[in-house]
């Protein structure tokens, strides 16, 4: 074990090193850049047994980790923001061909107007694609999910691609004191390469056929049922590294001071540390009030979420992207189950920090004070889903 | 390749839809006489039911069983050396 | 950015938990820019970009009106300036000088021809907060730095530490 301060992107480098893996495709895009820059230098120096192709765009950088995952490499690649947008179909393809690797996606808000800033719209909108999608909080978190993402995906169970989502900037390119664990400690962790068929030996496969319409409903559903497989696999690895290296970080979702709670923010990325830190606060200030951190978007944590909600009068759920036109995406989601459950319980969306807009603990406390208050003395709640804009 | 996932993979075979002979209502049959071996028919075929025998006789044979008579070869023969005849 | 992650480091050597941020976007050479450390006794769990900082690091006098640098830095805290001279006074805030330029020059450090003045100012920020100890801050140096320039970077880091001085 050895503690070094490292940025966010350089931990995504040291996670790819401690993961075995063989091919790694890079393309540059703010803020993802120093990625690829350090996994270079890595591969260069040797430190990395892999080889590095670089490609002329994002959609060949998939394309290439794709066509070398599916004759058996362990591949990655990382891209942000227009970049992920471009490599957009090949995304369905690695999913429906049901080929695991990992990807990191920079979370960066879309042009225009030109913007290089945090906001999660570029990774939400593969939400629908068949990858496992994980976020997260700090770049200890960063480092401890891309390896238990490689052993996800690898499980027979799932055999489907994985995202990790980290902030751009706010992760990306914040520096803390990362524990890297020796090599020796992961040694029956990381496992061999393992996938449900390969292009590449005697066995002369065709992938993409032309099937029957029953048949490719039969794909797209075992997808689905892969998906919620994953949650099992999830919650196994998450126990099996923490029996390793003491690092826990729930599974799917970290339930934070959620018992006994009266209220539940909820939320995705490094903005969860700040609402904990206010979670604290405010809970020296006699308010029953529990954060829970959505850690996988793909499978969605429903059963931690309806564990968390039992008892609770009021959720807020904070969103770094919107549906434009309807909700913030994880709004949405606790929406529809809470709904499900109980029609007693108020569910408030913020929409907040997009395009880079600084969201610190005092807008929090702000904007869950508002809520308490509409809560406690109205029992309800004027704007279901409320923009809160910066610069105010 | 062992996995319990319905996976989107095939494997190349013969007649994989059954024998499509049995669609056919015209038959191009191949003059051998006007045929001047250059293989265009076999290219176009789009059920590959076209062989290149490479005899001096008998260039390119069409198989009956999966030939569908959809009259392909026939309009891309350069010297018209296939003709469409009634089943 | 490079000294923000030294001074992390150093931090992390002393048994505390840090984090640092560039100021975003703007992390061109000859570009003014500006980077935030945070150094905490508890593993720091708050991701936002906004800070009121205790301690400010000027790297240069001329660049930043120190009055601007006074309004952001919390009441109370300590500025510490890259100076030859005496600049305008703080009556809120305990303000330090020194001449790192010369050290820089004394040393011969100097890159495209800019002067490397964000080491020696280490050196004084340890003297002046006492945060992080002179060793940490040298051993985080020689981790970052390797060769020649290290030691010349570690003399900087000591001349600093001794020669700060507080505006009266
Ligand atoms: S008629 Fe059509 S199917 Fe039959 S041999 Fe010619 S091209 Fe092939
Ligand atoms: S296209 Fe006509 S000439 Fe050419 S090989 Fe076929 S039958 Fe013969």
């Amino acid at each position: 074990m050895v503690i070094k301060v490292l940025t966010g992107n350089y931990t995504v480098a040291e996670a790819v090193r401690l993961s075995n893996v063989d091919l790694i495709t890079a393309y540059p895009i703010t803020p993802q850049t120093t990625i690829v820059e350090r996994l270079s230098e890595l591969v260069e120096g040797g430190l990395i047994k892999a080889r590095l192709v670089r490609v002329e765009s994002e959609f060949s950088a998939l394309a290439a980790a794709y066509g070398a995952a599916s004759c058996g490499a362990r591949a990655f690649t990382a891209t942000s923001s227009h970049g992920l947008l471009f490599m957009h179909e090949m995304l369905w393809w690695v999913a429906g061909s049901r080929v695991p690797m990992v990807l990191a996606v920079v979370t960066r808000a879309l042009g225009p107007p030109w913007n290089i800033w945090n906001e999660h719209t570029d990774f939400m909108g593969q939400r629908d694609c068949g990858w496992l999608m994980a976020f997260a909080e700090n770049n200890q978190e960063i480092l401890d999910t891309i390896i238990q993402l490689y052993r996800i995906t690898e499980d027979e169970a799932v055999y489907l691609p994985g995202i990790l989502g980290l902030d751009g900037f706010l992760l990306s390119h914040a520096s803390e004191p990362v524990d890297i664990p020796d090599e020796d400690v992961l040694k029956d962790f990381i496992k061999p390469r393992s996938q449900p068929y390969n292009m590449c030996s005697d066995d002369v496969l065709t992938m993409g056929n032309l099937p029957m319409a029953e048949e490719a409903m039969m794909m797209r559903y075992d997808i689905h049922k892969s998906i919620e497989a994953a949650k099992n696999v999830i919650n196994e690895v998450d126990e099996e590294y923490r029996k390793l290296t003491g690092r826990s970080y729930g599974g799917l979702a970290e339930c934070y001071r959620c018992n006994d709670s009266k209220y539940l923010i909820i939320a995705m990325g490094g903005w969860v540390g700040t609402m904990k830190d206010v979670c604290d606060e405010l809970r020296d200030e006699g308010y029953d009030v529990g954060v829970l951190k959505i850690r996988f978007f793909r499978p969605f944590p429903h059963e931690d979420l309806v564990r968390a909600i039992s008892g609770v009068k009021g959720i807020l759920v904070f969103d770094r992207s919107a549906s434009l036109g309807s909700l913030g995406h994880i709004h949405a989601e606790v929406l529809a189950r809470a709904y499900m459950l109980s029609n007693k319980v108020i569910v408030k969306g913020v929409i907040t920090g997009l395009g880079g807009v600084d969201v610190g603990p005092k807008e929090v406390r702000e904007i869950f004070m508002r809520f308490v208050k509409d809560v406690d003395e109205d029992g309800q709640i004027d704007n279901i889903s409320e923009w809160v804009l910066g610069g105010g | 390749m062992s996995s319990t996932h319905k996976l989107p993979i095939s494997r190349p075979a013969i007649g994989v839809v059954g024998k499509t002979g049995y669609w056919r209502l015209k038959r191009p049959e191949v003059n051998y006489v006007k045929c001047i071996k250059c293989g265009i028919c076999w290219l176009y075929c789009p059920d590959s039911s076209i062989n290149i025998l490479g005899d001096p006789s008998k260039y390119v044979e069409v198989d009956y069983n999966y030939c569908k008579g959809c009259g392909i070869c026939s309009n891309v023969c350069p010297v018209k050396a296939i003709t469409m005849t009634e089943e | 950015m490079t000294a923000a992650n030294i001074l992390a480091r150093a931090a992390c050597l002393a048994g505390l938990w840090s984090q640092t941020y560039p100021f975003f976007g703007a992390e061109r050479r000859g570009a003014p820019v500006s980077a935030s450390v945070r150094i905490s006794k508890d593993r720091i769990r708050s991701k936002y970009i906004y800070i009121q900082p205790d301690v400010a690091i000027v790297l240069d006098h001329k660049l930043y009106n120190p009055v601007n640098i006074y309004q952001s830095v919390k009441e109370g805290g300590i500025v510490i300036i890259n100076t030859p001279f005496k600049v305008v006074k703080s009556y809120k805030h305990k303000v330090f000088y020194i001449n790192a330029n010369e050290i820089a020059r004394k040393l011969g450090l100097f890159f495209a021809g800019w002067s490397l003045v964000n080491m020696p100012m280490l050196g004084a920020f340890s003297k002046v907060t006492g945060l992080v100890g002179l060793e940490h801050v040298i051993q985080s140096v020689r981790e970052y730095i390797h060769g020649e320039l290290a030691e010349l970077n570690v003399e900087a880091v000591k001349l600093a530490y001794n020669e700060v001085y507080e505006d009266e």
